[in-house]
């Protein structure tokens, strides 16, 4: 009930240093050691630059830009699975990531069991799974599936079961990276009723998405990046306009200017997203 | 608040933990044949090499080799298994924030469970000998549980950590272990190198090894040697440790 925000970014700036050091690997440290030294000490991709930001408790967030933007930078910076280079991120509450698909699952491992295995990598004791154990396999509703092994899940199933784990974490703030276009009509359902129920309890949501149309439809507020800065933070449609606008541009120019990425975006692949 | 956190990080461990073992044992029916199956065959294949084609007579070799290999088997797996451990699982590492350190602890105590669930092959190659297991395995069985552990963990940090900022390491790692293998009494005993037997002592597993096989052959534990094998793991889990903490930041962005 504070008027405290729950996430506040101050000037985050988040550098990577080259990927491609790793890949040089021991071999290269003998053989190549000055070039090897020069690239560790510069960094070269900047992911997000001099980045400022608050999300409200219970606002439903968007961040959308285009790929290499900075969108899972941000999410990873907010579940602390990163530090920034530069800059202050303060949070209040408990985070829980909902995982990408079939990441903390084992394929080997009956459904069952993957509950408490993800449960507890995502922050629960084992005793608090075996409590919400009886709600979350009723909200996957996966029948006598629960007792095979993972890999004979269909994609969508094994969303189902993520998910399922995910919303019974009692989170305070929940990070969505894209996955919730999974599940048949009535998991779905399902999740739009859970995710109202939280919204209720003052949970906050910060998704990325590429879908402009259920920005729109459930989000408060979105934040556009655009070559790792905020291009634009508003009302969630009026950033849903600008982005396709932005998208509409890039895929007539595909060179994004004053971008120091190496990787440039992909705008056709943005667009066929959009159409999907 | 603390009692919560740390019964969170006993959970994480066992969770992980049982998942590899039921992963282990599911995956075939055989599982625990297999992880027996590997030491013995290689014991064979030593005691033939040794004892008929170069025909050196050894005492009790087949017990020598037992219970050499099956300690063996836990440093080398779970150094392996180590390397490889925070790159294997970047996908969690990318997303979540549970203590990475969880993972090499459940890695070394997995190939722990392995050698206990070996120790009834060993008592029997024991027996067959002659030999009995003594008053002594009481204190020295968790004593030496721990000093090993303690040094093979201490590695794994060092070698899962460095790995992700240098990929090849991991194969480095695997030629690494062969060599270690032949530079540790697992298939020799140690006056067979005669006079050149103190340079055992720069190797950190030289002291437990041998006092696993001196328990299982019911012969006097060199405690001098082990003294170093402890002296080892004093130095080398805190050094270990300390090494994780200051690289764990960097892992989710370059696994």
């Amino acid at each position: 009930m504070s008027e405290a925000p729950a996430i506040r970014f101050t000037n985050v700036t988040k550098q990577y240093a080259s990927r491609a050091l790793s890949h040089v690997g021991a071999k290269g440290l003998v053989t190549r050691f000055p070039e090897f030294v020069k690239r560790a000490k510069h960094p070269v991709f900047v992911a997000l630059r001099d980045v400022s930001f608050e999300i409200k408790r219970g606002e439903c967030f968007a961040v959308i830009g285009l790929n290499g933007a900075g969108k899972s930078t941000t999410l990873a910076l907010i579940a602390r699975v990163m530090r920034p280079t530069l800059g202050t991120i303060e949070t209040r509450g408990h985070i829980c990531p909902l995982l990408e698909l079939g990441a903390g699952f084992h394929p080997d491992l009956t459904g069952r069991e993957n509950i408490l295995l993800n449960g507890v990598l995502l922050g629960m004791t084992k005793r608090e799974v075996r409590q919400k154990s009886g709600m979350i396999l009723d909200f996957a509703g996966l029948g006598a599936f629960i007792d095979e092994p993972l890999r004979t899940y269909s994609a969508g199933m094994t969303a189902r079961l993520g998910f399922s784990v995910a919303v019974h974490l009692d989170p305070d703030i929940l990070l969505i990276d894209e996955i919730l276009a999974v599940g048949d009509v009535t998991f779905q359902a399902k999740c739009i009723d859970r995710i109202g129920e939280f919204r209720r309890r003052g949970v906050t949501f910060v998704i990325v998405s590429h879908d402009t149309q259920m920005v729109r439809t459930s989000c408060d507020r979105a934040m556009l990046l655009y070559g790792g800065s905020v291009h634009m933070n508003d009302e969630a449609n009026k950033v849903a306009d600008e982005y396709l606008r932005l998208v509409g541009a890039a895929a007539v120019v595909p060179q994004v200017p004053g971008g120091s990425r190496q990787t440039e975006p992909k705008p056709a692949a943005e667009v066929a997203t959009l159409q999907a | 608040m603390i009692a919560r956190s740390l019964e969170y990080r006993i959970d994480l461990v066992t969770a992980l933990l049982s998942k590899e073992l039921r992963v282990r044992y599911k995956r075939t029916v055989l599982g625990y044949a297999w992880s027996l199956l590997n030491p013995l065959a290689m014991a064979c294949i030593y005691f033939v090499l040794v004892t008929k084609i170069f025909a050196v007579s050894i005492d009790k070799y087949p017990l020598v080799l037992v219970a050499g290999l099956f300690p063996w088997q836990w440093i080398a797996n779970s150094v392996l298994a180590s390397s490889m451990i925070f790159v294997g699982n970047a996908g969690l590492i990318r997303r979540t924030s549970f203590p990475r350190a969880v993972l090499v602890l459940s890695a070394s105590l997995n190939d722990m469970i392995h050698f206990l669930a070996s120790v009834p092959v060993i008592i029997g190659v024991m027996l067959w000998h002659g030999v009995y297991p003594d008053a002594r395995w009481l204190l020295f069985f968790p004593v030496l549980l721990l000093i090993q552990w303690a040094i093979v963990v201490g590695i794994g940090f060092v070698l899962a950590s460095c790995n992700v900022f240098l990929r090849d390491l991991e194969r480095l790692v695997a030629i690494g272990v062969t060599i270690w293998f032949y530079l540790t009494p697992v298939i020799y005993t140690r006056d067979m190198l005669g006079r050149h037997s103190d340079l055992l002592k720069l190797n950190p597993v030289t002291g437990v090894v041998l006092a696993w096989r001196s328990l299982f052959m019911g012969a006097p534990i060199d405690l001098a040697m082990l003294g170093w094998s402890v002296l080892w793991a004093i130095v080398i889990l805190p050094c270990g440790y300390f090494l994780y903490r200051k690289m764990q930041w960097r892992f989710a962005e370059l696994v």
